[in-house]
């Protein structure tokens, strides 16, 4: 099955990805450094990339998902840093 | 109003395990479901890219296919109770709370990774030796980037090999076990070397990489990413520019969903008879839930499972010896293993007072009074209390203070508030 490229936007900014990609992989390959930030200001990023830790936190159309666990779609709008 | 779902056999899991026991099930005429938070089946080890599942994936896919399973990933089993003679899960997914009702239930939970901290581990680029493992088999690209892979077991070869294959500029494996229990690692291959290489992962890719038993990691530093570790061998210290460390100690059964349907544990396990029954009527448990001890293992424990879900599970039949043979194989190597790679004393040291232990709720070590005990540290810090829920800083609350493991709660994973408030029917 050939990956499509999609188009998503990363806090407005547009960026390409393939789809069905994970969105975590997606996000650090374009240099994403703060995934959430802490409940004391510490940016973070994916250490499980299983779904335990919850560290790749961001919004995806208004739902807080786990990056390592949600595929790239097409036109998906999402907000880091939450 | 959430929908429910009746089918014969809910299977929770779908890595080999999980699907091993699917296929079973159905190619009994049962009506099946899978369920798995991942949004593609294959569990941690046949992780992959969009159609490029590894042959063993791909054989149970098609068996899944054909015996009409319903797999639905991004599915998060948030509780599970006893109703009306059977076992109903809730779960939680993109498009809502869905219940499912179940008279029999596969627990294939899998396991997670078990970390030992120390100064900068909460750094973005400081990852888990699976964790980055995962995100390679997702397709990450390190583009010459210098990586180190560190930590403990028999995992960080095969990681490291993937990180080559991956582009990355392998610095090192740093084992912290030291060579004569590396060395006990020999008479295991010996024995019969290929099912053993196999079984553990290994490839020959990894031969004349820098593996360092006796090493380990004692800081991780970077202005907003990991740029250098220090790593030491507890006599010389060495800093090493680095943009990846990938850091795991080993792994730990997902036991939260067995435990809190009262399913009995030996040890950190789930405890199971020959027919990989738990102690509760119903539900049968299958691969590291079990306690690790790899794919092998995984595989006929699933069959085993969804035969005995099925009422077909035949323990003096051929099959039946043969998948006995393998279970008991392939455990007693997991057995083995585990003694091989204990954690070393120097590395409780390493976390400073201001070294974070719950990476939730950003709780210090030194915010932890050592004579509370688990309860305590708890309501004192919120240790534990995030969205991961204690399954990072549980193990190591154990390791550093001796905490037992607290009780379960639910939801047992983060779910939206209307997932939990819509009424069951």
């Amino acid at each position: 099955m050939p990956e499509r490229p999609c188009t998503l936007r990363v806090d407005g900014q547009p960026l390409e990805g393939p789809a069905g990609a994970s969105l975590a992989v997606t996000l650090l390959q374009a240099g994403c450094t703060r995934f959430r930030s802490s409940c004391t200001g510490q940016d973070r990023a994916p250490l499980c990339g299983m779904g335990t830790c919850y560290e790749c936190q961001v919004r995806v159309d208004g739902r807080l998902v786990r990056a390592c666990l949600e595929p790239v779609r097409d036109g998906m709008e999402v907000r880091t840093h939450e | 109003m959430s929908e429910v779902a009746r089918v014969d056999l809910a299977v929770v899991g779908a890595g080999p395990a999980g699907m091993a026991a699917a296929a079973a099930a159905a190619a009994q005429g049962r009506r099946v479901w899978v369920l798995d938070e991942g949004f593609r089946p294959g569990g941690q080890i046949w992780r992959h890219r969009p159609g490029e599942a590894p042959p063993g994936a791909r054989r149970l896919l098609a068996a899944l296919a054909a015996g009409g399973v319903q797999v639905l990933g991004g599915a998060s089993v948030f509780d599970a109770w006893r109703q009306d003679r059977a076992w109903r899960l809730a779960v939680s997914t993109a498009r809502g709370r869905l219940d499912l009702e179940a008279p029999a239930l596969v627990l294939a939970c899998g396991a997670r990774e078990r970390f030992a901290p120390f100064p900068g581990w909460t750094l973005p680029g400081v990852l888990g030796a699976g964790g980055g493992q995962a995100l390679l088999k997702e397709g990450l690209d390190l583009a010459g980037d210098p990586v180190l892979v560190a930590g403990s077991g028999p995992l960080l070869l095969p990681v490291a090999a993937a990180v080559r294959r991956h582009g990355g500029r392998l610095l090192g494996i740093l084992e912290q076990a030291p060579w004569r229990r590396v060395l006990g690692l020999a008479p295991l291959l010996a024995t019969r070397p290929a099912k053993a290489l196999q079984a553990l992962g290994l490839g020959w890719a990894t031969l004349g990489s820098p593996y360092r038993p006796g090493w380990w990691v004692a800081e991780a530093a970077g202005a907003g990413r990991l740029e250098q570790v220090r790593v030491t061998d507890g006599r010389e210290a060495r800093l090493l520019p680095c943009r990846w460390l990938f850091c795991g100690f080993g792994l730990v059964p997902n036991l939260e969903l067995g435990r809190h349907l009262g399913c009995a544990l030996a040890g950190e396990a789930l405890e199971v008879d020959g027919a990989q029954g738990t102690s509760q009527e119903g539900i049968y448990a299958a691969g590291e839930v079990c306690g690790i001890a790899g794919l092998e293992a995984a595989l006929a424990e699933g069959r085993i499972a969804g035969l005995a879900a099925a009422g077909a599970w035949d323990p003096d039949s051929q099959e039946g010896r043969r998948l006995a043979r393998d279970r008991g194989r392939a455990r007693a190597m997991g057995r083995r293993l585990e003694g091989l790679f204990t954690l070393r004393d120097e590395l409780l040291a390493l976390p400073r007072p201001d070294t974070l232990v719950c990476r939730c709720e950003d709780v210090p070590f030194g915010a932890i009074d050592p004579a509370w005990d688990a309860r305590e540290t708890k309501l004192c810090t919120r240790a534990g209390m995030g969205p991961c829920q204690g399954r990072v800083c549980g193990p190591i609350l154990a390791w550093h203070f001796g905490h037992r493991l607290d009780t379960v709660r639910v939801p047992l994973k983060a779910v939206p508030l209307e997932h939990l408030a819509s009424p069951g029917p």
